[in-house]
């Protein structure tokens, strides 16, 4: 998958959690979902479990740890769906 | 140290996938699932749970300097109504929580010696509630330290922890903010370490 195709994708996934408008336009690889976007930490499961759905892929607990940043959410979705 | 972590009740419900067991297996152990099942409160207990967990989380992670996300790490032991404490790398951290219909808050202290509030925002704008939120922390830190509210300021470090100053001088006393929904509180350790 092309880089913009998942980051479009991360985007609508995010979106109904972001508090930080501004943060959530300017997104790139380098946004953190607690630090810019201000995502409530209650949400980032949320965010996981949909992230699961949509790439039909099973993130383990250890995986999830680090999965803090847009960078690292597409870092772990590509090695599972090229896998 | 100190940290603490409210949920507003009815935000959680609408906004969160918590009745799948996908959910409650990235956050809890069997253990806490356990716990989660007893009784007819399982909402309830979840984010009793959770608060416990990112209550201790932002001490641990504030001592350590970095951030993950590793809640199954942090093990709840739940003693009564509203005591518990987490076990995290053979340190353990008692936790005091509030329940009730509107949310679930909990404190999390090394210190036993701490004062909190809990209070209701007038808005859901976030900017809004962060400087409402601080806006009553400094008043009740002035009144503690018996100083003019205008005299004490509340800034962020370098890794985003607010920290308390009087007339431009960090203060030793540890402070934790939280907000959710429409509910917020702060925590502060009031023992000078």
């Amino acid at each position: 998958m092309k880089n913009e195709d998942l980051i479009a994708k991360l985007k609508t996934i995010v979106q109904p959690y972001v508090q930080d408008e501004d943060a959530f336009k300017n997104l790139s690889e380098e946004t953190t979902f607690v630090g810019d976007l201000k995502i409530n930490s209650a949400n980032l499961v949320d965010i996981i479990l949909d992230v699961e759905d949509e790439f039909d892929i099973r993130i383990e607990n250890e995986e999830m740890e680090q999965m803090l940043s847009v960078k690292a959410a597409m870092a772990i979705v590509n090695s599972k769906i090229t896998s | 140290m100190i940290g603490n972590d409210i949920v507003d009740i009815e935000l959680a419900k609408r906004n969160s996938r918590w009745q799948e067991q996908r959910y409650l297996d990235k956050l809890f152990t069997t253990e806490e699932q356990e716990f989660i099942r007893s009784g007819d409160q399982q909402f309830q207990n979840i984010w009793r749970l959770w608060t416990m967990k990112e209550s201790v989380y932002k001490i641990t992670s504030r001592a350590e300097g970095t951030i993950r996300f590793n809640p199954t790490n942090f093990k709840c032991t739940v003693l009564d109504a509203t005591q518990g404490k987490i076990i995290y790398k053979n340190q353990s951290i008692a936790t005091s929580t509030i329940i009730n219909q509107n949310f679930v808050q909990t404190t999390a202290s090394s210190n036993p010696q701490w004062v909190s509030k809990i209070f209701q925002f007038s808005s859901l704008d976030y900017p809004t509630q962060h400087s409402e939120s601080v806006q009553q922390a400094i008043k009740a830190y002035a009144a503690y330290k018996k100083v003019v509210d205008t005299s004490v300021a509340v800034i962020k470090n370098r890794t985003g922890i607010p920290q308390f100053y009087i007339y431009g001088q960090l203060q030793t006393e540890q402070l934790s903010l939280t907000h959710h929904g429409l509910y917020g509180a702060f925590a502060i350790s009031v023992i000078e370490s």
